[in-house]
């Protein structure tokens, strides 16, 4: 199950209503397209909302058996054509059955068995960043401050600011707490930098620090960059539990 | 005839991203076929970046993604070759960040594009293309892709071009030619402009930096310029054509000493960031006349605006009138002229003061250069502090103008709030909107979802 949540954005159950057909005009019809009658989204993007009842179109994966109209499966799948209507690949299935077996086999498990891949799947993101990681810190942002541009002006210029970080714990890395870190940060709103982590005064956590490359080496000996770069310090037995 | 079409499709009802700073592209040898962009992210965060694109005249859109690089871009810019069907886009690849030119015979397959070029050191690619025989006697794709070099500093100001993009292997005879003849302050402004004629004629505008004044280290002096060839770029001395009388050195200098406040983080303009509007568009009944917008601040390091340039050349640029047009408080100029010698001028204009200050889209056509007043159609206005940005751009460092025939096409990005007061002269939502209650929802028609910056498209034919 999380091998194929993995690789598909779009999980749902359904019913093959249609073969050798499609809703989208743009996508080439043979005998493995099919419509497909959700019956309910597993899994879905914020953006995407598979409501029960609509008829998506579906090219199912060549490494699958075909499927005859009324048969019913879960579908693991990936966006092809978002218009008036959906159609999505197909790179995973599993058979009603199957779904039920999973969910009955996972004793006390209260979520759907897609869900708790899900949760899976963000909690290894997390530990792998970490292990990427040059250093790991419990700490504290102290201090913030901008550092001086020279040169004119830039479109998508990162607007390196420093973080000091008052460290109290050292989970990974050649650090001895406590400890005062410089970390530099990208507090430009530009499209290339706005999703960066952006550290704010007293906020605090497990910091995932990573070593500067070329010019940004430079300015500070860690940077943070990624969303995943700021955890909660409740993740700190999660990362021990998982050797980090 | 003006139709107005939010973008964003029925199926992605929930999207609520800043999809700003929108491009387009219409196939001149079909213009029922369409290619936009904008900073729209691949609705399952997957590895390639989506285009819009319509099949019937942009009357409905669908997304799909096959743009690689990630699920975004960081700058996008689109344009077909006007014979063949193939679609090139230039683009700043959002995982290396580096300049990517793409090309693909086929949009409306679902395969992704193919990489012809990837340098790093750029910035804001803007494809301009055409079909031509060139010299010969085969058709093949001119393609001109104006672009920010900074691995040339300091004469930054640069032309990505292929005389053949078409056929071949990457880079698909594509090189990098900088524009610029004059010393700079390091660079030149972010915006590279191209307009190309059947003729062989290509312009090219640009910003040159000139000094970074003692107001402010955002403040820039700055010259408009413009360098023109007349064999499709492929001469010996390429985009030489102008002579400078001033000081002898190519490139037609139409304006000079002009303020900027270049403010990438920061929104001064109704959420929006300022310093870098420049547009150019070529007459294609006469290549000779060539039309010119950008923007500046007339009250300088004491002003407070952000003021529209429109200029006209009719003898081939280089000579230029005094402002026929100029709009204060606007951004993301965007210039076209169609068969019949009509003039486009699509703009964003904020409009009011406090709380109650609008951005306003406008669409302006002119047969007579202003000399009297010309028709103006409000596409688009909305409140400017709603919804609240969640980046920069906010709407975009650019919108795009175009002609095919005697139509108009463009693209913008503005607040979706379904209100017909809004949209003045009409328009038509994709996505799930009920205008009764002003509420968008999500595919379910149910759900409400938060209103967001869409792309809108504009198709204007002109009363004969």
């Amino acid at each position: 199950m999380k091998e194929l949540m993995a690789r598909s954005g779009l999980v749902f159950t359904g019913t093959v209503d249609q073969v050798g057909a499609s809703t989208v005009s743009d996508v080439p019809v043979d005998e493995r397209t099919v419509v497909v009658r959700v019956g309910q989204a597993l899994h879905a993007p914020a953006a995407v909302d598979l409501v029960p009842d609509e008829r998506v179109t579906v090219q199912l994966a060549d490494t699958l058996p075909p499927l005859r109209a009324g048969d019913e499966a879960t579908f693991f799948a990936n966006g092809v054509v978002y218009g008036q209507d959906l159609a999505v690949a197909e790179v995973g299935r599993v058979s009603p059955q199957e779904t039920a077996r999973m969910a009955a086999v996972e004793t006390g498990m209260v979520e759907h068995p897609v869900q708790a891949a899900l949760a899976e799947l963000a909690q290894d993101e997390v530990i792998e960043h970490a292990r990427s990681a040059a250093a790991v810190v419990r700490a504290q942002v102290t201090g913030l401050r901008m550092v001086p541009r020279s040169g004119p002006p830039q479109e998508h210029d990162p607007h390196w600011w420093i973080a000091t970080l008052r460290a109290d714990l050292v989970v990974t890395g050649e650090l001895v707490a406590p400890t005062d870190l410089s970390v530099l940060y990208a507090n430009s709103l530009d499209v290339r930098w706005r999703h960066h982590l952006k550290p704010k005064a007293g906020q605090g956590g497990l910091w995932l620090l990573h070593p500067g490359e070329g010019a940004s080496a430079e300015l500070a000996p860690f940077v943070v960059i990624h969303e995943l770069d700021l955890q909660d310090s409740i993740m700190l037995d999660v990362l021990r539990e998982n050797g980090v | 005839m003006l139709r107005i079409v939010n973008m964003i499709p029925r199926t992605l009802s929930g999207v609520t991203g800043q999809d700003a700073e929108p491009n387009l592209a219409v196939n001149p040898e079909s213009p029922q076929q369409m290619v936009a962009t904008a900073f729209t992210r691949d609705p399952m965060n997957g590895t390639r970046a989506p285009v819009f694109v319509s099949q019937d005249g942009g009357a409905s859109w669908s997304l799909r993604s096959i743009v690689p690089g990630g699920p975004g871009t960081a700058d996008i810019s689109v344009g077909f070759g006007s014979k063949g069907g193939a679609l090139y886009a230039g683009i700043l690849n959002f995982t290396t960040f580096n300049l990517n030119v793409l090309r693909t015979a086929n949009p409306f397959a679902l395969t992704p594009m193919t990489v012809l070029i990837d340098r790093p050191n750029e910035d804001q690619p803007w494809v301009t293309a055409l079909t031509a025989r060139a010299g010969g006697n085969v058709d093949l794709d001119q393609v001109y892709i104006g672009h920010n070099d900074f691995n040339v500093q300091p004469r930054t100001a640069s032309v990505e071009l292929s005389r053949d993009a078409r056929n071949g292997p990457a880079p698909g005879g594509f090189a990098t030619l900088s524009v610029e003849t004059r010393q700079t302050v390091g660079q030149d402004g972010p915006p590279v402009r191209t307009a190309a004629h059947p003729d062989g004629t290509v312009y090219v505008a640009f910003q040159r930096w000139v000094d970074v004044l003692p107001s402010g280290q955002n403040d820039i002096s700055m010259d408009v310029v413009v360098v023109r060839d007349d064999a499709f770029g492929g001469g010996p001395a390429p985009f030489q054509a102008l002579t400078d009388a001033a000081d002898g050195d190519a490139g037609i200098r139409v304006a000079t000493d002009r303020f900027v406040r270049f403010t990438a983080s920061t929104g001064p303009l109704g959420q929006e960031r300022i310093g870098a509007d420049l547009s150019i568009a070529v007459d294609p009944t006469d290549s000779a006349n060539v039309w010119l917008a950008w923007g500046d601040r007339v009250g300088r390091a004491q002003g407070t605006d952000w003021t529209l340039h429109v200029r006209h050349s009719i003898d081939r640029g280089s000579t230029w009138s005094a402002d026929v047009r100029t709009v204060t408080n606007a951004k993301n100029p965007a210039l076209a002229v169609n068969s019949q010698g009509l003039v486009g001028l699509m703009f964003q204009q904020l409009v009011g003061a406090g709380p109650t200050t609008r951005w306003v889209t406008q669409l302006e056509t002119t047969a007579d250069a202003w000399a009297t007043a010309p028709t103006n159609l409000v596409l688009h206005t909305a409140l400017s502090a709603s919804p609240p940005r969640t980046g920069l751009p906010y709407l975009g460092d650019y919108i795009r103008l175009l002609c095919v025939d005697t139509d108009f096409y463009g693209v913008f990005s503005g607040s979706n709030l379904p209100a017909t007061v809004n949209f003045p002269n009409g328009i038509i939502y994709q996505r799930n909107a009920d205008f009764a209650t002003q509420t968008l929802f999500k595919t379910d028609n149910s759900t409400p979802v938060a209103v967001s910056i869409d792309p809108f498209f504009v198709h204007h034919t002109p009363e004969q």
